[in-house]
């Protein structure tokens, strides 16, 4: 199995990039040129140079070390989106598999009314509820994300609900957690972490779209989503203040994304 | 009959979804700090001025008569007055919402247009150079910031290139047409104005494709998975057996057995793209529903706010709704769960 | 292979009907200039304006209503201000008012009223003349509905104060004397309304009926508004003034800087909200052929407000250190690129009141970090600082403070917030230190400084600093009574001296009003104080 994943272009590539992300995170003080909040005023809006090889921005920074600092910013919001929200949905998408009746038609009708809030209305909401912060722009990121794995776990569970391992247990007397916790999580929870891990990519998409809109992430913080909206006024002469944050975003993306796709090749070969 | 009565549950389990989230977002915009009255007053009013106003907006009431307030007018049909605008929210919303809708549409009709075939071809030639590149254009186009994607091109094709418009449905000379629809091209269409249609088309193009992006991405990657699924089936092995035509086989049969997985997608992200326009309206000054609701978060337009929200997930809901009724008809082996 | 080739053929023909469609670069040359396209990079150089009667705005800010009493958008007040006449007005540069509806005025001995003889030519735009009558409604409607219009009027007078004397006279009687008030009728607020407005009023006087329309006497008639998109002006061609030049205005959103720069660029924009763009993009844009960028002295002021209630800021020594920590040099010359100068106090250089003598604090981090550590902060502490959001120049300056402040030991925190919610922050106190900016709507001392310093403005009533010196409350309340132009003079020059060495407010800079603008564009002027004016009626594109 573990050779095939090797064999596929793609998710090797996936893979790199997202091992590349990290130690960037990981090592980027050493990494890093330039320290990234270094205000200099008369070094602004240099294009990129040998001294500065992405450029400088309207205050002077070296670009590229804000990217890579950036980095860590990305790598957080994804990852504790993703921690927060995976395990609050799998468990109530499991009860409510398994639980069925009232429970089941309760848990569904509250995911169904965060489905279908209006993914930005509700993030810019509660970001604007709780004061701009990456903070705030998580926990908002947060309470859109979890229904999207409520759905999945409870489908899981409905159809392994009767199946003979489970009768097995339930005849052995165990109690309804206990099976819950022993057999039907580890069963389901398969699926949902595929997504999850596509995931980590679209929340760090929706995390630079809030500091895009000016809720996310705070100056002087080297953000990506903030660093494109500072970049629109003076995107005509300054091209890289715009498209290197973007690369980053797009390729951060892409990484978790094709990952993403090779896990779920993995467990579900006919797929590929 | 099960499926009558499975519909009329659907439509039912509506009403407490719909309350849930109304409950939902009043909750959420009062918590948002800002005081409307001081915001409608103005920076140079005194205390007794904003209190005066206070009173006047209701804002004293403890929330849940607030709300009870504006439970009872929406079902009447009233969906307040713009605490920004001034005007009606329905007539906001009969302004602003127009102009979303088209622009969703003519996305989708793009992400059709070119996310299906290549998912077909994806399919179809899979593990060539075809497929790969498909998959990686795909990919790309998923992971793509839309609100970069939507700047390149306004650099490119407005600035470089000159042969498209930078901003807003029209050109800057043109009236829009009389309002039937509220969508300039069918309305230009309906009135025989040809001029209009031909600017209101051309102004779609950039916004259009930038959202298109990120849907073609998502649907050539549903299409080509759904494809293969049903292409690996026996009954399609057959029908190449039988000598069929490619393409008739391809797009005949397998593309109408794997059709459905397709539409949900489409139903969602037709849902989603109404709701999230917000960063393509802003780059492209499109004035749709999305800008609508960030100014009215922004500019603590409650009644704008809840109205926007709830209409929203009416639509997102009816067109999943409307999806899973023509899944069930198509396929009735399936489960109602 | 069947398939691919269709599909390859499907795709080649919508590229080209699209193509058609737009008519090759159609985008490229809106005005009739030859030749204009592939070595100049897409920019329109050509001499020629595209229609010269019909005047192309851009601005990002959407147009929230246009009800003249109930909204403090200056983006409103644009169009407002062509839409209506008042008693009397501030013309292109003027700081000074010139009659407009009011031919001509008295004042009492005491200051307290005013007598104004109306025009009898002018007339509102369905035809019925301006009388007394519509003078009163106006005032006295803005009383009620209570919002932006009422709060500059307060105290000043009330719905008792008018006296109609006959259809073209009318005696406005003040509460108490007060100094600025010729001035304050000049302003958007003084917008004199079409008193039918009255058969209207509902149960919401008529705002959600005037919302949309237009109950003016202008020079300019609301044509068409598409909300979010474009709103259309057309000259009056029945003004009872002098006619308006321009014929057609269009006020279009942009919501890109970028983009409404290229539209410029292009010719399809002759001029651009002076708000959209930074002096870094301003900068760029001077070599750009066809394009002019105007500079003009402005009254509005930047300032940085300490909330004197939260500790340590209620350390007068703290204060100055911060004062002495603020690279003003830097803030004008590399983040405004000289588009403003260092001032002392919130009196802007060229207003009557403005002390040139008052001590400047320079940019001495050695002296800063001496007197926090005789206020007894010598290991620093942290701050926060808000401003409110979508302008790139204030959060390069916040960001520069935050470096400076970190060598002297305070670690600056930076909220950026949206201005509603910014509004609503600064104005209960919840801040630390806020950084705005503040134009004054009429050119009188008084009006920046009570707002600025007077104890009860505190809070709402915009002094931010929530200072409270009982001394300047005095002074101030003098200045309000005194008609003795010299005395005044001498009252807001000590108020400044005080201020100076208190520094409940720090002032970076006062800004030049900059304005990016097609060079066939004449007849444009900038005024300082109503820096969002466009005289729509005096311009022409030659």
């Amino acid at each position: 199995m573990v050779r095939r994943v090797f064999l596929s272009p793609l998710t090797m590539l996936g893979l790199f990039i997202v091992v590349m992300i990290v130690i960037l995170a990981i090592f980027a003080p050493w990494i890093a040129p330039n320290d990234p909040l270094q205000v200099n005023l008369g070094q602004k809006l240099l294009p990129p140079s040998s001294e500065h090889l992405f450029g400088t921005d309207e205050v002077g920074r070296d670009i590229l070390s804000r990217i890579i600092f950036g980095t860590r910013i990305s790598l957080k919001i994804g990852f504790l989106v993703v921690i927060i929200a995976f395990p609050i949905g799998t468990i109530l998408g499991a009860i409510a598999g398994y639980a069925g009746g009232a429970v089941d038609q309760v848990i569904m009708r509250i995911t169904d009314i965060f489905l279908s809030f209006p993914g930005i209305i509700l993030s810019m909401s509660i970001a604007a509820a709780l004061g701009p912060s990456i903070e705030n722009v998580l926990l908002a990121l947060a309470v859109t994300w979890w229904p999207w794995y409520t759905r999945i776990v409870r489908s899981s569970v409905l159809s392994i609900k009767n199946s003979e391992f489970v009768e097995s247990a339930r005849a052995l007397g165990a109690s309804p957690i206990r099976i819950l916790i022993k057999e039907i999580i580890p069963n389901t929870i398969g699926p949902a972490s595929i997504q999850a891990s596509l995931d980590l990519g679209f929340v760090i998409l929706s995390a630079a779209g809030l500091s895009f809109i000016g809720l996310g992430a705070q100056p002087p913080s080297p953000e990506w989503g903030a660093m494109l909206s500072s970049s629109r006024e003076i995107l005509r002469d300054a091209w890289w203040s715009a498209t290197f944050p973007g690369i980053a975003i797009l390729l951060t993306v892409l990484g978790f994304n094709l990952l993403g796709d090779g896990l779920r090749d993995l467990l579900d070969p006919k797929n590929r | 009959m099960d499926a009558l009565r499975y519909i009329i549950k659907r439509i039912l389990l509506m009403i407490p979804i719909l309350f849930g989230i109304s409950v939902l977002t009043f909750f959420i915009s009062n918590t948002i700090p800002g005081d409307p009255a001081r915001l409608a007053a103005g920076p140079h009013a005194d205390a007794k001025i904003i209190e005066e106003l206070q009173e006047k907006m209701g804002l004293n009431d403890p929330l849940y008569v607030q709300y009870g307030r504006y439970m009872k007018n929406l079902v009447q049909g009233d969906l307040g007055t713009s605490n920004y605008s001034h005007q009606p929210v329905m007539e906001d919303i009969k302004q602003y919402f127009p102009a979303t809708l088209e622009l969703t549409l003519f996305s989708m009709f793009i992400t059709i247009l070119i996310g299906i075939p290549l998912g077909v071809i994806s399919a179809s030639k899979k593990d060539k150079l075809a497929d790969q590149f498909a998959r990686v254009m795909a990919l790309i186009g998923v992971a793509m910031p839309a609100f970069w994607l939507g700047i390149i091109f306004l650099l490119f094709f407005y600035l470089q290139l000159g042969i498209l418009p930078g901003s807003g449905r029209l050109d800057t000379g043109l009236a829009p047409p009389e309002s039937i629809t509220g969508m300039y091209t069918i309305d230009a269409l309906l009135t025989g104005n040809w001029a209009v249609f031909n600017s209101a088309i051309i102004h779609l193009i950039l916004p259009g494709i930038t959202q298109a992006a990120v849907t073609i991405g998502m649907i050539t990657r549903m299409t080509r998975s759904s494809m293969l699924e049903v292409l690996n089936s026996d009954y399609i092995r057959t029908a190449f057996a039988k000598g069929g035509s490619q393409n008739r086989v391809l797009y005949g049969h397998a593309l109408r057995n794997g059709m459905m997985p397709i539409l949900t997608l489409l139903g969602m992200t037709f849902g989603h793209s109404l709701g999230g326009s917000v960063l393509v309206e802003s780059v492209f000054s499109w004035p749709g529903l999305g800008r609508y609701a960030v100014n009215a978060i922004t500019y603590l337009d409650f009644p704008a706010v809840m109205a926007v929200t709830i209409l929203i997930a009416v639509l997102f809901i009816t067109v999943n709704l409307l999806i899973d009724i023509l899944y069930q008809v198509v396929d009735p082996r399936l489960n109602y769960d | 292979m069947n398939k691919s080739r269709l599909l390859g053929k499907a795709m080649s023909l919508l590229l080209i009907v699209m193509l058609a469609l737009t008519g090759c670069n159609k985008y490229n040359q809106e005005s009739s200039g030859e030749g204009n396209t592939s070595e100049n990079n897409g920019t329109n150089a050509s001499a020629k304006p595209s229609d010269p009667n019909v005047f192309n705005f851009a601005t990002n800010q959407d147009i929230p209503h246009l009800d003249p009493h109930g909204t403090s958008a200056n983006t409103s007040f644009r169009v407002t201000y062509m839409l209506y006449d008042r008693l009397v007005t501030y013309d292109g540069t003027d700081t000074e008012v010139k009659p407009q509806l009011a031919e001509k005025w008295d004042i009492s001995d005491d200051g307290l009223t005013y007598t104004f003889y109306l025009n009898k030519e002018a007339k509102f735009h369905d035809g019925t003349p301006v009388t007394a009558e519509a003078v009163k409604y106006s005032f006295t409607r803005a009383i009620d509905v209570g919002k932006s219009a009422a709060g500059q009027f307060k105290g000043v007078i009330n719905k008792d104060s008018f006296e109609i004397v006959d259809d073209h006279t009318i005696k406005i009687k003040l509460e108490q004397p007060f100094a600025p008030f010729i001035k304050t009728l000049g302003t958007v607020f003084g917008n004199i309304v079409n008193p039918k407005l009255a058969e209207h009023h509902g149960d919401d006087l008529g705002e959600s009926y005037i919302a949309d329309k237009d109950m003016g006497s202008g020079p300019y008639v609301l044509e068409s508004w598409d909300r979010g998109q474009k709103l259309v002006l057309k000259a009056n061609e029945d003004y009872w003034g002098t006619s308006p030049t321009m014929k057609t205005v269009n006020i279009q959103i942009v919501n890109e800087p970028s983009t409404a720069r290229l539209m410029l660029e292009k010719g399809e924009i002759d001029l651009i909200d002076d708000t959209m763009l930074s002096p870094d993009v301003m900068k760029q844009m001077e070599d750009t052929e066809g394009i002019e960028i105007v500079k003009s002295p402005g009254y509005a002021i930047d300032d940085i407000a300490i909330n004197m209630e939260k500790e340590p800021l209620n350390n007068v020594k703290v204060r100055q250190a911060l004062a002495y920590a603020v690279n003003y040099d830097s803030i004008n010359k590399d983040i405004l690129l000289d588009a403003g100068k260092r001032v002392g106090g919130i009196i802007p250089e060229g207003m009557f009141g403005y002390n040139p003598d008052v001590k400047l604090y320079d940019f001495d981090l050695e002296k800063a970090k001496a007197l926090l550590k005789e206020a007894g902060y010598e290991k620093g502490f942290d701050l926060e600082l808000l401003i409110s959001e979508n302008n790139e120049v204030r959060k390069n300056i916040a960001v520069m403070m935050q470096s400076d402040l970190k060598q002297i030991g305070i670690n600056l925190n930076i909220k950026t917030l949206a201005w509603p919610t910014f509004l609503e922050t600064v104005t209960s106190g919840g801040h630390q230190l806020a950084l705005a900016s503040w134009t004054p709507d009429y050119p009188d001392p008084d009006y920046n400084l009570w707002y600025f310093a007077h104890s009860s403005s505190k809070g709402p009533g915009f002094n931010l600093a929530y200072f409270d010196n009982k001394n300047v409350d005095q002074l101030l309340e003098e200045g309000r009574k005194t008609v003795d132009e010299n005395r005044r003079e001498e009252i807001y020059k000590e108020i400044q001296t005080i201020m100076n060495d208190e520094v409940p407010y720090i002032f970076p800079s006062q800004r030049l009003v900059e304005v990016a603008k097609r060079e066939w564009v004449k007849g444009f002027e900038i005024n300082p104080m109503n820096t969002w004016y466009v005289p729509f009626q005096k311009i022409t594109k030659e």
